[in-house]
């Protein structure tokens, strides 16, 4: 065996190492982080089909005050999610997310869009506590409560499963299950599309820009 | 149990969290500096030592609870942190704690001699730095990696490769593998500060988050938003990344100005010949 032989070996296994670490990244760079659901519309979340009645309910705001969801909500995009103040995941990702989207839009779309959510957990969510809750993401967010009767109710008309309550190990506390959707209600009164935990702020900014144009 | 810290989408606890894998490899790297330095002529002097230990614990406190937890799975931030520590921390205190003979002794046996020398070529080290920074960036590979804990786990030895390699060709305790002179080491320092202006940038400066792991991740901060988390990320590592490295400069520039006072100037012919004898 030559003296450069080992070289030109290592050197053959660094060429060959160096190329298929270079294409495994550059494969996986490729991928898109989270699949993405097709809808005609160009919108990131799914369509609905046949698309969804807007519910008609009664429950209280924040302030105390009736809130009629169809009636206060009508001539506007609505967004519509049921959660708890108490959870430790989607709940505030979500609200985060469509307040980061609205801030980067325009007063125009903002004036356009109501977001509304709805306690799931009313045995802890009193309307000072969501309020407080939710003024961390945005003030002009509605806060909506009422008993569990009354949420049943909304989630029935939603065609939603009922609210779980799960206990944290090792806690007295306990968790919420519940569905993670957001629902968008168009001008029209129906909800096309919903969107799931996982759309990103970039995706909630386009598809309220093409929902208040009324894409 | 997870070995390795990993995006898992759980809400965060402060409750400690244990990461076998990691202490796996603490232990390994330092059953191969023991491994080595019994086998070299001398000991390792206490500097010596004291660098390495302080560059295994650098690599301890990158990779393991809480630091690696927060980085790999809730903030780009702690990611960053974890990014500085394995990249500009951890190698030169691991490369100034080996002493002149273990890697004279690594140097006698051929193939890891090619490796050693190979890895001290400058324009080589910093391509390859340069590419594992800019790689280990993007959205896709990160989004994609993360998730798993072979996929994290990648991206942690790249970064420390990285490092290493990137500090090799100025700091190798070896006459036979260091050829840079001491105004091209600060220059290769001082370009190899660029490429990450390009993910700090990124960073620093979108409109939204840029990674799905940490926009989608729990909340540990409410008042923190994912935009100013992947914010405090581009800061940290434009601005805290580059310490060591400027740190680095200093060293070499004044030992090199140091070195230029002790040699005496150049005496010009004519003033031996006006000298009165």
């Amino acid at each position: 065996m030559t003296g450069g032989e080992p070289s030109r070996r290592a050197s053959r296994r660094l060429r060959l190492a160096g190329l298929s670490a270079a294409a495994a990244l550059l494969a996986l760079g490729c991928q898109p982080a989270r699949p993405k659901v097709f809808n005609p519309d160009g919108l990131a979340g799914p369509r609905i089909d046949p698309p969804l009645p807007k519910p008609d309910f009664l429950l209280r705001d924040t302030e105390g005050r009736p809130f009629d969801f169809r009636k206060q909500t009508e001539g506007y995009i609505t967004l519509l999610f049921l959660g708890y103040t108490h959870c430790p995941d989607v709940c505030p990702v979500h609200l985060a997310n469509i307040a980061a989207a609205l801030g980067k839009l325009s007063p125009e779309v903002n004036n356009a869009v109501k977001v509304v959510f709805v306690t799931t957990d009313p045995a802890r969510d009193t309307p000072e506590v969501v309020r407080v809750w939710l003024d961390k993401f945005d003030r002009r967010f509605i806060g909506l409560v009422g008993d569990s009767v009354a949420i049943r109710g909304v989630l029935s008309q939603l065609r939603l499963g009922p609210i779980t309550r799960e206990a944290v190990p090792g806690d007295s506390t306990y968790y919420i299950g519940h569905a993670a959707i957001v629902m968008a209600f168009t001008r029209d009164n129906l909800a096309h599309v919903v969107y799931p935990f996982g759309v990103r702020q970039a995706d909630w900014a386009k598809d309220l820009e093409l929902l208040a144009k009324g894409g | 149990m997870q070995w390795w810290c990993s995006a898992t989408g759980q809400p965060w606890s402060w409750t400690w969290r244990a990461y076998p894998g990691v202490w796996l490899f603490i232990a390994l790297l330092g059953a191969w500096y023991w491994g080595a330095n019994r086998r070299a002529p001398r000991p390792p002097s206490r500097t010596e030592l004291a660098w390495f230990l302080t560059g295994l614990a650098s690599n301890w406190i990158a990779l393991d609870w809480p630091i690696g937890a927060l980085g790999a799975g809730y903030l780009a931030s702690f990611h960053t942190i974890t990014y500085i520590l394995l990249s500009f921390v951890a190698p030169p205190c691991l490369i100034l704690g080996l002493s002149e003979a273990v890697v004279r002794r690594t140097l006698e046996r051929p193939r890891w001699a090619w490796w050693l020398r190979l890895a001290a070529r400058p324009w080589l080290a910093m391509a390859a730095f340069n590419a594992i920074v800019l790689l280990t960036h993007v959205p896709g590979v990160v989004d994609t990696l993360m998730v798993s804990q072979p996929g994290a786990l990648l991206i942690d030895l790249a970064w420390l490769v990285g490092g290493l390699l990137l500090w090799w060709p100025v700091m190798a305790p070896s006459p036979e593998v260091v050829r840079l002179q001491r105004p091209m080491k600060m220059a290769y320092l001082f370009l190899s500060t660029l490429a990450p202006i390009i993910p700090s940038a990124f960073l620093t400066f979108a409109d939204y988050p840029l990674y799905a792991t940490y926009e989608l991740a729990p909340r540990i901060f409410p008042v923190l938003t994912a935009r100013q988390d992947q914010q405090v990320a581009g800061l940290l590592m434009k601005l805290v990344g580059d310490l060591p490295v400027w740190f680095g400069f200093g060293v070499i520039f004044f030992r090199w100005a140091r070195e230029g006072e002790r040699t005496p100037p150049p005496i010009h012919p004519d003033a031996i010949r006006n000298t009165p004898y």
